[in-house]
């Protein structure tokens, strides 16, 4: 019997299996059939029928279950492999056991490690890796590689004294802990760190000499064994099971030729992750070293690629620059050279590099050049073209099946299946694969967005591919710059000193900038916060340091030759001019800064020393020593500078001053006195303040420290406050520019935009937030409107619907009111023209003629609903018939505006009509199709030859517009149906269910088209993109998703929701979607946020309803 | 709730088609039905345990509970089935082991002191070697049996994990079933099929 024959008689049988014995018994007698198939097909069907053996239907698993018993599992505990006597598990893993143990033989008592492969692996291909691993490891003798003692087959003994045989490895037992665990236990620092990642080396660059590559380094892999008097540690590498030689013949390459990847995703080098198993070379180990490096100073991985898909994380490996670490001095060039995209731009061997990080731990240069920049991107567009299309290659090649892999559990039957796989299966599993792709980066650049990794997050979305990107990818694209207000300004470049001064009103900023590029011009800006104006006030060529005093319009300025001139802005007039007198380090002194009544000025500058003018004119400055640096010396009163790890604050007023130990710099000091610093290597950033007494804290502590806690290892640009003194602002760092509570030191805000880090910043009275970046650009954010959120006077919003260009909104404090989506403005918030105690829902008349409102009337209307016609402002209540309407209440206009479905709890449908003239409505017909538990499911369909609502509470169905009859019904799957959309087209249906799926039908033959499945909760809420592509789902689980409707892919998962939302719409350009939550109503906007008109305070409430809709719809 | 990203990396590279994927399942999946069963009888009593359980519990652990409309679930259990049966065979020959002194040898399951049907007289080192027979002239109708047999799958899991119809499972299990009952009759050992007109029936 061959297979063939075999299909042939499966097939027979399939077709005989039901039918009567005498026609089985025709059949096979009259076919013209080979004698094996036909006898075959005979024994089976007698065979078949049910009989009470193990095969029997109500005991199928029970066999498994049998053999699955405790004393069968876990056997007795063993006692011995080989001469090594069991002392204690270590561990278990997919290949096996590992035992610590002695070896009788042996005349010491040194443990070592036994691993033991698993019984049911000792059939695959996996013990020729194992068994590779001990020859490996056997061919190794350094002290940084666990030591191989022995290998082979051996007789596992157990304490029952039973015996069977096993694969084993016999090692060096290291007593200690992983790398990372080693460094962070032991508190080691920068320097002992990078000298055990230089050990590491070592040991890496004794294999490579060997002619092994590791090929899969990784913390786990990396054990540290402490040793006495030497607070590294002795790293030993573990695990050569995936090491292959670098001379290797074809025979041993199949073994690890697989196609797929080896080793563990976030440490493996580019070549490693396409696939090109040829390529690994040594180089991969150095790349392997450098992720190791990386998160061993660092704490984070160069790539954020864990939990990605394989394609994605190869595409983000293959493609993307690693992050940079932050870190002052050389690191990043080192791991930079380390992590080369090509094998040949990194270090040429694990010593270079091993010497490399022992000239960072040494604070000597280092080797390693940064790469030119222009070289570097012009080669990796060309790589980034050779990866795609060999990462495509590899997808396309397994497909077809040219890739055989060494399986033992898929056998050749299943291979040659695969290798009839069409072209055209290839061409759509591609496309497939593509698809998959951009959604995984659409989410890799959300959750960096999330975690304020913008030029990740940037990078990520520039390589997503032109094709595909649809609203969610410009929704996230306008999340990388949030700023409402930017405006550049000519002549401020990189290297120009700048200070931000708030105005004399909330909506002026002065820019004072001082080019360090010849002609020197020092400048003064006006800057208007709100319209983004800016103007040249003010302009000197030839000038160092200039100061502005704002509440006098007077400036100061120290010219190249060290003369200063004091002038009124407004005039020109020159107040004062003089030399800075025949100190000897004059033109260091570059700064000058202003007393806050303006009248004196003081210079410093990067000396110890600072010059005063008591604003006498013609009197001489004072010099004044300093034993250290100033570093700050701001708002007059308060001098603080540093001398070696102490800071030392002088309050001018009292004469008193203070010092205190410090391990950071300061960088500025407030009006009161508290002194930012910015603590060195911890990314912290310290608000440091003596009690107003001067007695010490109850701790004896002199001086009150807050922290904020910044990006491991970031930089920031400049630290501003509030001028309330409860915000403090973090510009740039390397990732956002961020606000924090002073008092908590919780992270409040974190703002998009610009270059990182920001030169100077502000924060203004009104919670603006300003600032300037390297290439001269001001923005301003609004720190009352958050991205996304649009204010609504605080109301609890209960309905929302679609009218035109324009938003209508419903509140819990009876209240209507309107959003102009094009300009993002609020138009009015009447109260509503009915009395009521709430309102709970709103619609709108596709002409925009009629508006609808359920609402909650008290007693004796209970639930009522009105109309009002926007055309004349007139309110017609809407009369129920008989019973009052209970519970919720839904409605659905008709296309053309002239019926109106109405829906509640308990009764059904009332269909109300109105006549070409205006008249009506009359209640027209009524159905007993109720909404009990829901909210919104009648819908009326695009061309409006359909009613669509819920029939019965699982299915959906379409009711004829003139009778409300059903008339079709679309299958449902035991769920309870909560809400109904139309596809913009009408030919889908998609219904939100309370298993926490969405469904789409095909309208036209009723069958699921898609279920989209990703809530955790009921979905409540669903909205179609105009161009159908995109359906948006909101759920009790309190989030909103994005799907592709045609593949019922969840595309992305909207963040900052902490609200369940229920009604959601698009905009009718679909640039926006528009959901309404207990919190207010929340925009996610695809437009750049300058393109929006800024967040305006809410005009006066309008009287008039009419005011809501635009004229004309 | 979800497993290590490698679990669901490589189901999602067997999805595309790339089976040298199960290389990496396999361990993967073999040693945390291990552990999980492990954990099992150390944290219980001398319970017995469900296969199906452990699979269910498998998945989640190493995929996630969220994930149940998952393209790489059906390959998951696919996987997990063979290591179920791998894992069964190892008992097998460790209780052979045990009783026998190393010497592997059939063993009738009446002999252990564990609570079984009369009818599980099927040696798993027989069911084993059918099963594999079977593979070679039906792959399906072998997973079929894993699935079901082994792991206790309904025919509408089986079906879904194969993404076959259920009707299919149905037939196929039958005659997958007649098959085994036939190769495993008197105990005997199916033969090597590669000759026509060997193996059952002969």
């Amino acid at each position: 019997m061959n297979p063939a024959q075999y299909r042939e008689a499966r097939a027979l049988f399939h077709r005989l299996a039901d039918r009567p014995d005498d026609e089985q018994r025709r059949t096979l007698d009259d076919a013209d059939l080979e004698t094996t198939v036909a006898e075959c097909v005979r024994r089976m069907l007698d065979l078949d029928p049910a009989s009470d053996d193990v095969f029997a239907e109500d005991r199928l698993g029970d066999y498994g279950r049998s053999l699955l018993t405790e004393e069968a599992w876990l056997g007795a505990p063993l006692e011995r492999v080989g001469r090594f006597r069991v002392l204690e598990r270590l561990g278990e893993g997919g290949m096996g056991v590992v035992f610590r143990a002695l070896d009788e033989t042996a005349t010491d008592e040194q443990p070592v490690a036994v691993k033991v492969l698993h019984a049911g692996l000792a059939s695959t291909g996996l013990v020729r890796r194992f068994r590779r691993e001990a020859e490996v490891l056997s061919r190794l003798a350094h002290p940084g590689i666990a030591r191989f003692l022995d290998a082979g087959v051996a007789t596992a003994v157990t304490e029952d004294g039973t015996a069977r045989p096993v694969h084993f490895l016999a090692m060096e037992y290291v007593p200690g802990d992983t790398i990372l665990r080693h460094a962070s236990y032991n508190g080691l620092d920068q320097r002992a760190r990078l000298e055990l990642m230089a050990r590491v080396c070592d040991a890496v660059y004794a294999a490579h000499e060997a002619g092994i590559v590791h090929r899969d380094l990784k913390p786990g892999n990396v054990l540290v064994a402490p040793v006495d008097d030497d607070p590294v540690g002795m790293p030993k590498v573990l695990d050569f099971g995936v090491a292959r030689h670098t001379g290797e013949d074809v025979e041993t390459l199949t073994l690890t030729r697989t196609g797929a990847v080896l080793g563990t995703v976030p440490y493996m080098s580019p070549e490693q992750v396409s696939g090109g198993e040829l390529a690994v070379t040594g180089a991969s180990d150095i790349y392997g070293l450098g992720v190791l490096t990386y998160e061993l100073l660092t704490g984070e991985l160069p790539y954020p690629v864990r939990g990605l898909p394989l394609p994605e994380a190869a595409r983000v490996v293959s493609e993307l620059p690693p992050r940079r670490t932050g870190r002052r001095g050389d690191l990043d060039t080192v791991l930079g050279k380390a992590l080369e995209k090509d094998p040949d731009d990194r270090y040429s061997s694990a010593a270079a590099l091993a010497a490399d990080l022992r000239r960072l731990a040494a604070g000597r240069p280092v080797l390693a050049r940064p790469p030119s920049w222009a070289t570097r991107s012009v080669r990796i567009v060309r790589r980034n073209r050779a990866l795609a299309a060999s990462v495509a290659g590899v997808v396309l090649a397994l497909l077809v099946g040219v890739v055989v892999a060494t399986s033992a559990a898929f056998r050749e039957a299943d291979l040659r299946a695969d290798a009839d796989a069409s072209a055209a299966e290839a061409r759509l599993a591609a496309d497939v694969s593509a698809r998959t792709a951009h959604i995984a980066r659409l989410q890799n650049a959300a959750a960096s967005l999330a975690a304020h990794d913008l030029p990740h997050a940037r990078a990520v979305l520039d390589t997503c591919e032109p094709e595909r990107r649809g609203w969610p990818w410009h929704l996230l694209r306008a999340r990388l710059d949030d700023s409402i207000v930017r405006t550049w300004v000519p002549g401020v470049t990189k290297s120009s000193s700048a200070q931000l001064l708030p105005g004399r009103t909330p909506e002026e900023v002065f820019l004072v900038a001082v080019s360090q590029e010849e002609p020197r011009t020092a400048s003064l800006f006006r800057w208007d916060v709100r319209s983004g104006a800016v103007e040249l006030a003010w302009s000197r060529d030839g000038a160092q340091g200039t100061a502005f005093h704002v509440p006098t319009g007077t400036l100061t300025w120290i010219g190249l030759d060290g003369t200063w001139t004091r002038e009124v802005l407004a005039t020109g007039e020159v107040l004062a001019s003089a030399s800075m007198g025949d100190v000897d380090t004059k033109p260091l002194l570059t700064v000058p800064v202003h007393s806050a009544d303006g009248v004196r000025v003081r210079f410093h500058g990067d000396v110890d020393l600072l010059l005063e003018w008591d604003g006498v004119e013609g009197s001489a400055p004072v010099v004044t020593r300093f034993p250290g640096q100033v570093v700050t010396d701001d708002a007059y009163r308060w001098v603080a500078w540093q001398r070696g790890r102490k800071i030392l604050l002088r309050d001018e007023l009292s004469g008193e001053e203070r010092s205190w130990w410090e391990d950071g710099r300061p960088k500025s000091v407030q009006p009161d006195g508290t002194v930012v610093v910015h603590l060195t290597g911890t990314g912290r950033v310290a608000l440091c303040r003596f009690p107003p007494d001067g007695a010490p804290l109850p701790d004896g502590a002199p001086v009150e420290r807050r922290v904020v806690q910044l990006e491991r290892g970031e930089s920031i640009g400049d630290v501003v406050f509030h001028p309330t003194g409860d915000l403090v602002a973090t510009l740039g760092g390397h990732r956002s520019t961020r606000v924090w509570s002073t008092t908590t030191g919780e992270l409040l805000h974190a703002v998009h935009g610009g270059s990182i880090p920001q030169r100077a910043g502000l924060l203004l009275e009104d919670d603006r937030l300003v600032t300037l970046d390297d290439e001269g650009t001001l923005r301003a954010w609004d720190l009352r409107a958050p991205p996304g959120r649009l204010v609504t006077h605080g109301d609890t919003v209960t309905g929302l619907a679609l009218a035109g260009d324009r938003v209508v909104f419903c509140t819990h404090d009876k209240k209507l009111g309107s959003v102009d989506l094009r300009t993002r403005e609020l138009h009015a918030l009447a109260p509503s023209p009915v009395d009521a105690w709430t309102l709970s829902r709103v619609a709108v008349s596709p002409d925009g003629r009629r508006l609808a409102v359920s609402c909650l009337r008290g007693p004796p209307h209970g639930r009522s609903a009105y109309v009002v016609d926007l055309a004349t402002g007139e309110t017609t209540e809407l009369e129920e018939r008989g019973m009052p309407w209970d519970g919720n209440i839904d409605f659905a206009w008709s296309p053309d505006g002239t019926r109106l479905a109405l829906q509640d709890e308990y009764h059904g449908i009332d269909l109300f009509a109105w006549d070409a003239d205006g008249g009506g409505p009359e209640l027209v017909a009524t159905s007993p199709l109720s909404g009990k538990g829901v909210r919104g499911a009648v819908a009326f369909s695009p061309d409006g030859r359909w009613l669509a609502a819920r029939v019965g509470t699982q299915h959906a169905g379409l009711l004829d517009p003139e009778t409300l009859e059903v008339v079709r019904r679309f299958p449902g799957e035991r769920a309870i149906l909560t809400v109904i959309a139309w596809s913009p087209d009408g030919t889908r249906l998609a219904g939100g269910f309370r298993d926490a799926v969405a469904r789409i039908w095909s309208v036209e033959d009723r069958t699921i088209l898609q279920r989209l499945q990703g809530h955790d909760r009921t979905v409540i809420g669903l909205a179609w993109s105009p161009d159908g592509a995109l359906l948006a789902t909101g759920s009790m689980d309190r989030s909103v998703r994005l799907w592709d409707t045609e593949h019922g892919d969840e595309v992305l998962r909207l963040a900052d929701v902490r609200s369940e939302f229920r009604e959601l719409t698009f905009a009718r350009d679909g640039e926006c979607l528009v959901g309404e939550t207990r919190t207010g109503l929340w925009i996610w906007d695809s437009a750049d946020a300058v393109d929006r008109p800024p967040v305006r305070d809410p005009p006066p409430p309008s009287r008039d309803v009419r005011d809501l809709v635009a004229p004309g719809g | 709730m979800s497993g290590p990203p490698e679990v669901t990396q490589h189901l999602e590279a067997l999805a595309r088609g790339d089976r040298s994927a199960v290389d990496h399942l396999f361990p993967l999946i073999y040693g945390d039905l291990r552990a999980l069963a492990g954990d099992f009888f150390r944290g219980r009593g001398a319970e017995t345990l469900q296969p199906t359980a452990l699979v269910h519990e498998a998945y989640a652990r190493l995929v996630g509970r969220d994930r149940e409309g998952w393209t790489g679930r059906r390959h998951f259990y696919s996987v997990a089935a063979l290591a179920m049966r791998q894992i069964l065979v190892d008992q097998a020959r460790a209780r052979g082991a045990q009783r026998r002194g190393g010497d592997l040898r059939r063993v009738s399951l009446e002999a252990c002191d564990t609570p079984v049907a009369p009818e599980t007289e099927v040696d798993p080192l027989v069911l084993d070697e059918a099963l594999s027979a079977l593979a070679r002239l039906d792959p399906r109708q072998a997973r079929i049996a894993e699935l079901r047999f082994l792991t206790g799958l309904s025919v509408a899991e089986t079906a879904d994990v194969l993404g076959v119809s259920e009707r299919t499972v149905k037939l196929d299990w039958r005659m997958a079933r007649a098959w085994l009952r036939d190769a495993l009759r008197d105990g005997e050992r199916p033969r090597d099929d590669d000759a026509p007109g060997d193996g059952p029936p002969s």
